[in-house]
C-alpha cells in the first residue's frame, strides 16, 4: 500500500510541475499573441548603386571608414530572398564581414514575374553578374574584385569566375551545389533524369513557383520542417529572443520567390542531371565555363549536418579547380545554420572574413 | 478490359517493388522505436519524476520517425513514383492551360501564349541591346588602354 502512494506522489508532483510549465507556456503565447514582435529583416544600412530590371546591387555603408580595397560581392541563390545573410545585427553574415573592415556588397535578384521566364543562365552571369562586378570594380578602382557566393549562388559565382577569372580576385563558395554526380543527397536522387523533367514545370508554370520549390525542401526533413520546429519554438515560447529570431525565419522561408523558368531548366538539366560544370563541358553563351582557369584563391565553406546540399558536392570544386590555394572551412550545422547560427557567427565567419583580408593585400603582404 | 488488367498489373508490381524496397527500412524504425516505448514505460516506474521519461520518449519517437521517412524518401521506388506523381499534376496544369487558351481564343481574347510570344521577342530584344552596349563598352577600353 506504501509503495503504491509513493508512485502516486511521484506521479502527482510530476504532474504539477507540467502544470505549471504548461501554464507559464500558455501565458507566454497568450502575451506574444498580443504583441507580436517585429520581425524587421535586412537592416544594415544599405544603398543602391545598380538597379537593372529586377535586379538591384546594395552597397553596404557601416563597417569602419577605412576599408580593405578589394570589395566582396555576395551572391545569394535566386530561390527565396537574400536578407537571410542580413537576419538579425547580431546573426548577419553582412555585418560579420563589415566589422573585420570588408567592403560589401550585396545582389538582390528581385522577384521574377511571368515574363522573365527566359532569364537563363546566361543572362544572369553574362548580363547581371558581370555588370554587377564591372561596376563595383569600377567604383574602388580595382581590377578585380572578391566574390562570395551561397546555395545556388556558389554555382553562379564559380562559373562566372571560370569565364572571367581576371575579374576574380579571390573565389568563396558556402553550401553550393558544384559537383552534382556525387551519388548522395535527395534532391539529387529526384531531379535525376529518369524520375524529373524540369521542362516540363517550365510548360505548366512559366516560371518554377515558390510554393513547389517548397514543396521539396519540405520533405527534405518532414517533421524536422514541420512538427518539431513548432514543438521546438513552444517549448523556447518564453524566451523573447529566440521567439523573434523564429518570427524572422519564419517570414524569410514564407518569403520564397519563384525562379525563372529557362534558368529552372539550365540548373536542374546542366547541373543536376548532366553535371556539365565539373565535367568541364558547361558553355555559356557561346563560351566555355572552364574550370582549369580556376586559378584564384577559392575558399570552400561547408554544413557538415547540410542535408539541402551534401559538403560532397560544394568540396568537389576543390578537385577540379587548378588552384594552389585552396581552402576548406566547416562547421557542425545545416545549410541555414551557416548564415544564421550562433556558432558559426562566433567561430566561423571572423576567420572567413580573415581569409577574404588576407588575400585582398597587395602581392608582397599576402601571406 | 485487357488494359485495365494491364494497368493493375504494373501498379501491383509497382506498389511490390516499393514496399520491398521500403519494408525492411520501416520495420527496423518500428522495433527500435517500440523498444523504446517498452524499456521507457519499465524505467517510469522507478524514476523520481515519472512524466519526464515521457517527455524524452515523445522527442526520441518524433526523431526516429523523422529519420525513417527520411530513409523513405531516399529510396528510388519513392523517387519514382513521387516522379511519376508530378508529372501527373503537371499534365493537369498543362490541359487546363490548353483549355484556358482555347476559350479566350474563342472569344477573341489574347491568351498566355500570345503574351509569352510578346514577351519572348522584347526579351530577344533586350538581350541584344546589353551585348551590343558591352561590346561597344569593351571597344572603347581597350582603345583608351
Amino acid at each position: 500500500m506504501n509503495e503504491q502512494g509513493d508512485a502516486w506522489s511521484k506521479v502527482s508532483r510530476s504532474m504539477e510541475k507540467q502544470l505549471e510549465k504548461c501554464t507559464r507556456q500558455a501565458i507566454a503565447a497568450s502575451r506574444l499573441a498580443a504583441d507580436v514582435p517585429a520581425a524587421d529583416v535586412g537592416s544594415s544600412a544599405c544603398e543602391v548603386v545598380l538597379k537593372k530590371d529586377r535586379m538591384r546591387l546594395l552597397h553596404y555603408l557601416d563597417g569602419p571608414e577605412e576599408k580593405n580595397p578589394v570589395p566582396v560581392l555576395l551572391v545569394y541563390a535566386l530561390i527565396n530572398r537574400p536578407y537571410i545573410l542580413d537576419l538579425q545585427p547580431d546573426r548577419s553574415v553582412v555585418q560579420s564581414l563589415l566589422k573585420q573592415g570588408l567592403d560589401v556588397y550585396m545582389i538582390d535578384w528581385g522577384k521574377p514575374k511571368h515574363g522573365d521566364r527566359f532569364l537563363g543562365l546566361d543572362d544572369y552571369i553574362e548580363r547581371y553578374m558581370d555588370d554587377c562586378v564591372c561596376a563595383i570594380a569600377k567604383r574602388s578602382g580595382q581590377e578585380s574584385i572578391s566574390l562570395l557566393g551561397y546555395c545556388i549562388g556558389g554555382y553562379l559565382t564559380s562559373v562566372y569566375a571560370s569565364l572571367h577569372p581576371d575579374r576574380v580576385r579571390n573565389l568563396a563558395v558556402m553550401a553550393s551545389p558544384l559537383d552534382f554526380g556525387i551519388g548522395e543527397g535527395l534532391l539529387h536522387l529526384w531531379t535525376r533524369e529518369e524520375y524529373f523533367d524540369p521542362k516540363q514545370v517550365v510548360e505548366a508554370f512559366g516560371n518554377a513557383p515558390s510554393e513547389f520549390l517548397n514543396g521539396g525542401f519540405l520533405m527534405l526533413d518532414p517533421l524536422g520542417n514541420t512538427l518539431l520546429k513548432y514543438l521546438n519554438f513552444y517549448e523556447n515560447i518564453e524566451d523573447r529572443k529566440s521567439v523573434e529570431m523564429f518570427l524572422r525565419m519564419e517570414k524569410w522561408l514564407s518569403d520564397g520567390i519563384p525562379v525563372a523558368g529557362a534558368f529552372y531548366v539550365d540548373l536542374i538539366r546542366d547541373g543536376y542531371q548532366k553535371n556539365l560544370f565539373v565535367k568541364n563541358k558547361l558553355r555559356v553563351n557561346g563560351g566555355r565555363a572552364d574550370v582549369k582557369r580556376l586559378t584564384m584563391p577559392i575558399l570552400a565553406i561547408v554544413a557538415e549536418k547540410d542535408h539541402i546540399v551534401p559538403p560532397s558536392s560544394t568540396l568537389g570544386l576543390l578537385d577540379v579547380a587548378p588552384s594552389k590555394d585552396k581552402t576548406t572551412m566547416s562547421y557542425p550545422t545545416g545549410h541555414i545554420g551557416l548564415s544564421v547560427g550562433g556558432g558559426p557567427h562566433r567561430d566561423l565567419w571572423p576567420k572567413v572574413a580573415g581569409w577574404f583580408t588576407n588575400r585582398s593585400l597587395p602581392a608582397k603582404e599576402t601571406r | 478490359m485487357d488494359i485495365w488488367k494491364e494497368w493493375s498489373r504494373k501498379a501491383g508490381a509497382d506498389v511490390s517493388d516499393a514496399a520491398k524496397e521500403v519494408a525492411p527500412t520501416v520495420a527496423q524504425y518500428w522495433a527500435k522505436m517500440f523498444a523504446a516505448l517498452w524499456e521507457s514505460a519499465g524505467e517510469a516506474r522507478t524514476r523520481e519524476d515519472p512524466l519526464v521519461g515521457q517527455e524524452e520518449l515523445r522527442r526520441y519517437m518524433l526523431v526516429s520517425y523523422n529519420e525513417m521517412m527520411k530513409k523513405v524518401l531516399a529510396t528510388k521506388s519513392f523517387a519514382a513514383r513521387s516522379g511519376n506523381g508530378v508529372k501527373g499534376m503537371l499534365d493537369g496544369v498543362k490541359a487546363w492551360n490548353e483549355v484556358m487558351e482555347e476559350t479566350l481564343r474563342a472569344l477573341h481574347l489574347p491568351t498566355r501564349g500570345d503574351i509569352d510570344e510578346l514577351h519572348e521577342a522584347l526579351y530577344n530584344l533586350s538581350k541584344r541591346v546589353d551585348y551590343m552596349v558591352k561590346s561597344l563598352e569593351n571597344s572603347g577600353n581597350r582603345r583608351a588602354k
